[in-house]
């Protein structure tokens, strides 16, 4: 809003690529850069609108990319102010590390549309621009919301809920002790308030442990394709891979290899596995090929069974299906498939007929949302979003006050928990004044 | 027939706790004031709780005191108990609280009015406001055909509008307390435009002491020393009498659920919107039916009557039911209900037609305060009253409105919510709604008032002096301990003293006193040399010494928040023609009318993208001028 932070962001689309560039902009613009960059010359030295090559560099001096880095003085710049555009190595990892160090020194995450409307308000853009710019934040946050709801639709989303409770419940509790005095049986203790709190530290801390490494972002989603032979796997994994340029890759061992394909979807990164069919056999190699394919299942972050809807169900069939979360009931053009539904139920089935390209594009929407709303088989929950980061880090540091604070007055807490609420309300929209009273009220019995 | 009675500079419809305060803010700036009221008899009557204060209730009546309001001082020579509440969770929460002779404070506030130079008192039912082609006020017109010339009208008409009595399945036209309703006037400025909304409250039934077995009952005693709610009030001493608790029981719990198809509130016959923080009994019963017992707190209604008010028992049940389920309570199993508790529908009105002077923003000169802009309490009228008064006043006079900030008053806290949020249900005070309460303390609000109600004319030369004399001696004071070091012999022997860790060096006596366990008082035994003041002057220098870390942080808060608050927005500005705008943020801009680019910010409905959009189509209307 009307304020003088440094903001900074990732301009290039997400997703990989070779370079992405990360842009700056602000008072502290030149001396966060100067924390971060290592060149030959001084940083102070640099001329204004050249390219310069350095390193960047981290808080313990670890080299993390070899980067070009442009300095722009103010006011010829486009949001007249002082900024810093850095081109990176591509790849989410670096690009988001390199942004971390940015905010680490004292930058913020640039909300949607906010260079340009800096631009704008420093009057580099002309009039006839401005109603474009108005149209631009809107249509941009509700993009950037959408995005950010499909996450908290996901489990990371409920978490962070569930914490937000958690603090909401202490301070309605500190509340109600507040504003109903009379009411002793709602009492709240501070060593009570403290103890919940570091439990809900613990809670936060694990939500953003894995956050630099993001496990889906540099791994990438991977997802194993099984079933009984003959039943579409192979074409799945074409058909799929196909529309996506993949590169195919040999994984050499036995003469049931597991072929293994890296695609992209909707900006992010999926490994395919097309594993060797399941049946019951006395063949020695194809046997060591079905354990494959067990031990592939087990490490992968979704599997997806493909059917044969026209095949007859066999007894090892239904053990299958009823093992699966995922099913492809394929050559739906041959049979209906009715005779599954009764072992289908409560799963999640997707009908194609791959030969026909029919159904390809419900996998790939499939994949996408699965990614999206994190449905991902992985040991903690991730925050990939940055903002979210940010946020969760404000809440931390407000919750570990109330740890420190020696104050014997429940008041006293009031203050960081409002404040851990308040970032963790601007992750899930929600208001936090107004949930204060409305928890109240709900929750304890108060009142003449 | 229609006569022309007399002329007014202002006129103020009902003498309630809003009223009241409107009506001699007026007279007191010098304003040629009359004051209506239905019943010279029930001129600020308590209909509910004969008590005032509470949490943020207390602060809001220190802030009307300091303002130069009224109610503070007539709480003060009519209380009949005094408590402090909130002392063990901060010093931002202490709270006043005072139980009142309800009809001294009647009599004593009536006598306040009567003799009240500017100001006259007439008993009469108000039917119409009357306006000109340009809306604006000019008058008011009373069920005897009088007809009353003015330039503002304050309309304080509390519960009364269109008032419905509902005591279980039966109902009647009713004002509170057995008064008549004002059944007229929201007709006529419901045809004028105005909107109006339909609220819900109620009140227990009251008991006689008589019959009442305290023997069975938790007593409940005042504080002493007694603290007066009035900055002007030097000292108060007299015998406090007892509240009394007991508590709700299993066969109290089983009358209300056997009988809970009688209540109005469930059969649906009860439209009106009910406030959630004051529940009845037997919604309390039903949500929260885990539990065994609820609280009951006897209060005497004053010192000329054996009635007694039993908070905790607000009821829509039938008479016979209240009076059975009264009966299973302790202490109460031969209890004789002198009155039964009832609900109360009336009419109000939407308060985000309002300005933050409380004038309505489509008609000149008609202002509203109190229960009649949706809010509950006694001291939430008041303070609104104040404040319409005070505005009301600098209207006439062509000067700019008086507006407090929500950093700088509840009082402000209040109105903005109020104006900016609307609401749906009776609007009660409390802390937890205000962003900045280490700054607006109880103990604290005459440095952050008496200045400004100085400034207005309400607060006295003498008595301006006398704060001026208080706010000094505490900078003195503060200066004073963050210049003084002790040395570590003496301080060690003080730590030792009261089983706290030594120090190396020398630390001043700012550092000592910011340690939780030290207290002013017990500082004295090291700084015996000070100059001693009354308890308030030290107590303030105590907590402003104690959370200067707080302070200092709730005032960068306060920073950022003014910086939004002084982008102001034009009140003539149509926002549909915004395009950038989001079509819900245009319909809400357009029916609030911000002020402040902070006050839109509030707005329920209105994002943080719609205030960048803002943000930059006033920066292009800037520039389209130059």
């Amino acid at each position: 809003m009307i304020t003088d932070t440094t903001i900074a962001a990732i301009s290039t689309p997400p997703g990989r690529g070779g370079i992405a560039i990360i842009r700056m902009s602000g008072k502290k613009a030149f001396s966060i850069a100067k924390k971060v960059f290592l060149c030959k010359t001084s940083f102070d030295n640099l001329s204004s609108h050249s390219i310069t090559y350095g390193k960047i560099i981290d808080k313990n001096k670890n080299i993390i990319d070899q980067v070009m880095l442009v300095k722009l003085v103010a006011p010829k710049t486009y949001t007249k102010e002082d900024m810093v555009e850095i081109q990176c190595h591509g790849g989410n990892e670096v690009t988001k590390k390199i942004l971390m160090l940015l905010f680490l020194h004292g930058a913020v995450l640039a909300q949607p549309g906010q260079f340009t409307k800096r631009a704008f308000l420093q009057g580099r853009i002309d009039l006839s621009q401005a109603e474009a710019v108005m149209d631009l934040i809107n249509a941009e946050t509700s993009k950037s919301e959408k995005a950010a709801i499909l996450q908290l639709e996901g489990r990371t989303g409920k978490r962070i809920k569930e914490i937000r409770q958690e603090i909401l419940d202490i301070l309605s509790h500190i509340s109600v002790s507040i504003d109903y005095p009379e009411y002793e049986d709602d009492a709240i203790s501070i060593e009570k308030t403290k103890e919940t709190t570091t439990k809900i530290i613990k809670k936060l801390k694990k939500l953003i442990e894995n956050y630099e490494t993001g496990i889906i972002i540099r791994e990438g989603l991977t997802v194993v394709i099984y079933g009984p032979p003959n039943a579409g796997k192979s074409t799945f994994v074409n058909k799929v891979a196909g529309q996506e340029k993949a590169i195919v890759t040999h994984i050499p061992g036995t003469t049931r290899d597991i072929i293994e394909v890296h695609l992209n979807i909707g900006g992010y990164p999926v490994n395919l596995y097309d594993t060797a069919g399941i049946r019951k056999t006395d063949d020695l190699i194809e046997k060591i090929g079905i354990e494959k394919t067990i031990s592939a299942i087990k490490n992968s972050s979704l599997s997806i069974l493909v059917i044969d809807s026209s095949e007859v169900i066999t007894p090892e069939l239904i053990k299958l299906i009823k093992k699966a979360e995922v099913v492809v009931l394929n050559k739906i053009d041959l049979s209906n498939g009715e005779k599954y539904h009764k072992y289908l139920k409560g799963k999640k089935v997707i009908r194609t007929s791959l030969l026909n390209n029919k159904g390809i594009e419900e996998i790939e929407q499939f994949l996408l949302s699965y990614i999206e709303t994190g449905g991902i088989e992985i040991d903690d929950i991730v925050i990939t979003n940055q903002r979210h980061k940010q946020l969760i880090d404000y809440a931390l540091a407000s919750l570990i006050k109330i740890i420190k604070n020696k104050e014997q007055f429940l008041d006293l807490y009031a203050i960081d928990f409002n404040e851990a609420l308040e970032a963790l309300s601007q992750i899930t929209g929600e208001s936090a004044s107004e949930d204060v009273i409305a928890n109240i009220f709900k929750n304890f019995c108060v009142g003449k | 027939m229609e006569y022309i009675a007399e002329k007014y500079e202002a006129i103020v419809i009902g003498a309630g706790h809003a009223g009241c305060e409107a009506a001699l803010a007026l007279a007191r700036l010098g304003k040629k004031t009359m004051l209506f009221t239905l019943n010279n008899d029930s001129i600020a009557n308590m209909p509910c709780n004969p008590s005032i204060g509470g949490t943020a209730k207390g602060h809001l009546v220190r802030e009307i005191d300091a303002l130069g309001g009224q109610m503070g001082k007539t709480a003060d020579i009519t209380l009949i108990q005094s408590r402090m509440l909130n002392k063990a969770k901060g010093p931002a929460v202490h709270s006043l609280r005072a139980q009142i002779d309800r009809r001294m404070y009647q009599e004593k506030m009536k006598h306040v009015l009567e003799i009240q130079k500017n100001l006259d008192l007439r008993q009469a039912e108000v039917t119409d406001i009357l306006f000109n082609e340009k809306n604006e006020v000019i008058g008011v017109k009373t069920n005897t055909n009088a007809i009353y010339n003015c330039k503002v009208a304050i309309v304080c008409s509390g519960t009364y509008l269109k008032g419905k009595i509902i005591i279980g399945e039966i109902n009647f036209e009713g004002g509170p307390d057995g008064l008549f309703p004002a059944n007229k006037l929201s007709e006529c400025l419901k045809n004028k435009g105005i909107e109006i909304m339909r609220f819900k409250t109620g009140t227990p039934s009251r008991v006689n002491k008589r019959s009442i077995d305290f023997n069975k009952m938790e007593e409940q005693l005042g504080d002493e020393p007694i603290v007066p709610f009035s900055f002007e009030t030097e000292k108060l001493e007299m015998i406090q009498h007892s509240c009394y608790l007991t508590y709700t029981n299993k066969k109290t719990h089983d009358v209300i659920n056997r009988n809970l198809h009688r209540s109005p509130l469930f059969s649906g016959d009860i439209k009106g919107t009910g406030p959630r923080y004051c529940p009845s009994i037997e919604d309390k019963v039903v949500r929260f039916s885990d539990k065994e017992r609820h609280q009951i707190f006897i209060e005497p209604m004053g010192l000329d009557t054996e009635e007694m008010y039993v908070q905790g028992m607000s009821s829509s049940l039938p008479e016979q039911v209240q009076d059975e389920m009264l009966r299973t309570i302790k202490g109460l199993e031969n209890v004789k209900v002198t009155r039964t508790a009832y609900a109360i529908e009336y009419d109000c009105f939407n308060p985000l037609q309002l300005q933050k002077t409380l004038e309505f923003k489509e008609y000149k000169g008609l202002y509203s305060a109190g229960q009649s802009n949706g809010s509950s309490g006694y001291e939430e009228a008041a303070a609104q009253g104040l404040i319409a008064g005070i505005n009301a006043k600098l209207q006439i006079d062509q000067e700019d409105a008086f507006i407090l900030g929500r950093d700088e008053a509840y009082i402000g806290v209040l109105i903005d919510d109020l104006v900016t949020k609307g609401t749906n249900e009776p609007y009660r005070m409390m802390t937890s709604r205000s962003e900045y309460r280490l700054l607006l303390r109880q103990d604290n609000a005459d440095k952050r008032l008496t200045p400004k109600g100085y400034k207005i004319g309400l607060i006295s030369k003498q008595r301006y002096e006398k704060y001026k004399i208080k706010e000094h001696n505490i900078n003195i004071q503060l200066k004073r301990l963050k210049k003084t070091v002790i040395s570590p012999k003496i301080t060690n022997n003080f730590l030792k003293k009261h089983g706290l860790n030594p120090v190396i060096s020398g630390v001043t006596l700012d550092a000592l006193l910011k340690r939780p366990e030290i207290t002013y008082k017990k500082l004295y035994e090291i700084d015996s040399e000070r100059e001693k003041f009354d308890i308030y002057t030290e107590e303030e220098i105590e907590i402003s010494c104690k959370y200067e870390g707080y302070i200092k942080r709730q005032r960068k808060q306060v920073k950022q928040y003014l910086k939004m608050e002084n982008f102001q927005l034009p009140n003539d500005l149509d926002y549909q023609i915004i395009s950038g705008l989001r079509i819900e943020a245009r319909q809400k801009l357009n029916k609030v009318k911000p002020v402040s680019l902070g006050q839109a910010s509030r707005i329920s409905g209105v994002s943080p993208a719609d205030i960048n959009v803002l943000i930059i189509y006033f920066d292009q209307l800037k520039r389209k001028k130059t």
